[in-house]
């Protein structure tokens, strides 16, 4: 009696360990997804970003902006030169991504970005620069790194002529950006330095090359028309994405992510339908006797089928229950144990700040539902061989066993 | 008694096929049962009493030869009809093992009524007033684990009763039984046959059992030897 209470809950555990696995993949994945179409909706919806390509050496120089520029649809077009620097001030220094660029049209791109104090750079100031929020005033410390007016060095280094140099400028502080903080973009805002284009281009020495362009275009319905026609006119050279397929690039990777993430939680539930399976088999030949008895009183063979049926639905039904439940909360420990992890990965690549730490799973009504049913499916599937057998029993054999 | 018998068996045979042997159960047993009546088989190991009882159960189906309840041939009915037969007309008391063991006394009584489609209330009333007939009237809610042997035998003698069959079959229900609760259960199964008319077949090797009943039916090599009428 015992043994069979122990049985039960033993299959009743695989389903649970099953659909609360899906449950909480699904949950992180859904939550992933509606936090990243956040975050990448921040990005102007007129805007189309141009990117060196991925495959090919194309570099994007002075010839690429004049050819976009002649494309119907663009109002303007912006390049820039983007770096990786250090930045010093009385005494202290920080990693800093340093952007040149011509700053009147940043909050086009940018729609969400606020100054703070100051103003931007003009744009042929070629000592002028603006901090992000965390640059000027880091978190670490009591007093601002800079304020307005104050004067930075900037240096970087790089390879001339065989050798490793290190360049360096001095800038004076025009502006300070507000906190953008993780609700903010996909760039680290807040550690950025802001200077002219002329500025960047000649202390980073790009010479005409530029890290990217940034289109603007006279509105967000054109947007996808420009992009098509600068893939059109550059083939594979560059990456071209405006802020909606952007989105739609980094969803449809985390749906395919999700799918697999998905198939791998539902292979637990159909390892657990083995389990069930083999309990029911052997509480079908455990009671065969009681079976026997059932068909003498005048059970019918589909009455017999309804009771071992049942008795792997309700196996389904509580563990798909238990499931849910379960893995809402795994769901949550999963994703506080990633965004640890996360945090780890991301401040070594982001320059000591961790724009996403933690990213709560969502869970919807549809997925507990489709979880439920997949699990009293799935623990019928396995039943209805042993609740068969147990149906077809010859009385008169079954009465015979003690 | 009335004219025409309750149970009419024609030349009933069974035989079981073993590998490539056929072993004949049942040779040819044609027997007449009128209402009313309270009767026994006995015989040696292997004269096909149990057999006999479980073709009259309609728990198997002969080989050869019919039998007929109330004038009508009961192996012409299909399996689920053959089961509501069972749930119906008649009522099963085994050796040992009657009871659902996870399952309260008053549920297992309640069970052939269950499986008719009484409504709950009904059917529970009416397992209440049997289980105070074979003296349980306390025990209802009890697992038949709790119960001595005697105690579950009368529990399946009230489960017998749940549908007010026209017979009860029973194959050795004393057999695990001590000498005086045996007695007692056989008493109480002959009370039951002389209040309500219900017919009892008893398949026993027990000859005290036998002495019992009215008419004792001999088996011997899967057929009947003699017929023994019991006085009084």
């Amino acid at each position: 009696m015992r043994e069979r209470r122990l049985r039960a809950i033993l299959t009743i555990a695989m389903v649970v360990i099953g659909a609360g696995l899906m449950t909480a993949l699904n949950g992180m994945t859904t939550g992933m997804y509606n936090y990243l179409g956040g975050q990448f909706g921040t990005l102007g919806a007129n805007v189309v970003m141009v990117l060196p390509g991925m495959e090919s050496t194309t570099r994007i120089t002075e010839q690429t902006a004049t050819v976009i520029k002649r494309v119907n649809g663009v109002k303007i077009a912006i390049p820039y030169v983007q770096k990786a620097a250090t930045v010093q001030s009385a005494g202290a220094a920080a990693s800093v991504l340093v952007t040149g660029s011509d700053q009147r049209y940043l909050n086009e791109i940018f729609p969400t970005l606020k100054l703070a104090e100051g103003t931007l750079v003009a744009p042929q100031d070629s000592i002028g620069i603006m901090l992000g929020h965390s640059i000027a005033y880091p978190p670490d410390r009591n007093t601002p790194f800079a304020r307005l007016g104050s004067v930075l060095t900037i240096s970087f280094t790089t390879i001339k002529e065989k050798q490793q140099v290190t360049m360096k400028r001095s800038f004076v502080v025009r502006g300070i950006l507000e906190e953008m903080g993780t609700s903010g973009m996909f760039l680290p805002v807040d550690r950025m330095a802001f200077m002219s284009l002329p500025a960047a281009t000649s202390f980073f020495d790009t010479a005409g090359d530029y890290s990217g362009i940034n289109v603007i275009t006279t509105g967000p319905e054109k947007a996808e028309q420009v992009a098509s026609e600068i893939r059109r006119l550059f083939g594979r050279s560059y990456e071209v994405y405006t802020s909606k397929t952007l989105i739609q690039l980094i969803q449809n990777i985390l749906g395919a992510f999700s799918v697999f993430l998905g198939s791998v939680a539902s292979v637990s539930l159909i390892v657990a339908s083995v389990g069930i399976f083999a309990g029911l088999y052997t509480s079908v030949m455990e009671r065969t006797r009681e079976i026997g008895l059932l068909k003498a009183v005048g059970l019918k063979k589909r009455g017999i089928l309804g009771v071992f049926l049942g008795e792997a639905t309700l196996i389904g039904l509580i563990g798909g229950l238990l499931g849910d439940a379960v893995g809402v909360a795994l769901g949550y420990g999963m994703a506080v144990i990633a965004g640890q992890v996360r945090s780890q990965v991301t401040s070594e690549m982001t320059m000591g700040e961790a724009s996403i730490s933690f990213v709560p799973p969502f869970y919807t009504l549809e997925n507990f539902l489709f979880i439920l049913a997949f699990s009293v499916a799935v623990s019928m599937l396995a039943g209805a061989y042993p609740a068969w057998r147990a149906s077809r029993l010859d009385p008169v054999v079954a009465l015979r066993k003690e | 008694m009335q004219s025409d018998p309750l149970i009419r068996t024609e030349n009933l045979t069974k035989t079981y096929r073993i590998g490539s042997i056929d072993f004949p159960a049942l040779n040819g047993v044609s027997l007449d049962i009128d209402r009313g009546e309270f009767i026994s088989i006995v015989g040696p190991s292997g004269s096909g009493k149990s057999t006999l009882l479980n073709l009259l159960g309609a728990l198997d189906r002969p080989t050869s030869g019919r039998v007929f309840v109330e004038g009508l041939d009961l192996f012409r009915r299909n399996e689920n009809q053959l089961s509501d037969f069972r749930n119906k007309r008649l009522g099963f008391i085994f050796q040992a093992h009657n009871l659902l063991m996870r399952t309260s006394v008053i549920a297992n009584v309640s069970l052939p009524a269950m499986i008719a489609g009484e409504p709950r209330a009904r059917r529970t009333k009416h397992a209440q007033d049997l289980l105070e007939k074979v003296g349980l009237g306390d025990k209802l809610t009890r697992k038949p684990t709790e119960l001595s042997g005697g105690e579950q035998q009368r529990v399946a003698v009230a489960r017998a009763l749940m549908n007010d069959p026209l017979i009860v079959l029973g194959d050795e229900p004393t057999g695990n039984l001590d000498s005086k609760t045996g007695a007692e259960i056989v008493a109480l199964m002959k009370s039951i046959n002389e209040e309500r008319g219900t017919v009892f077949i008893l398949v026993t090797h027990n000859p005290e059992v036998a002495n019992e009943t009215q008419r004792v039916i001999h088996l011997r090599d899967g057929q009947i030897s003699h017929v023994e009428r019991i006085p009084g």
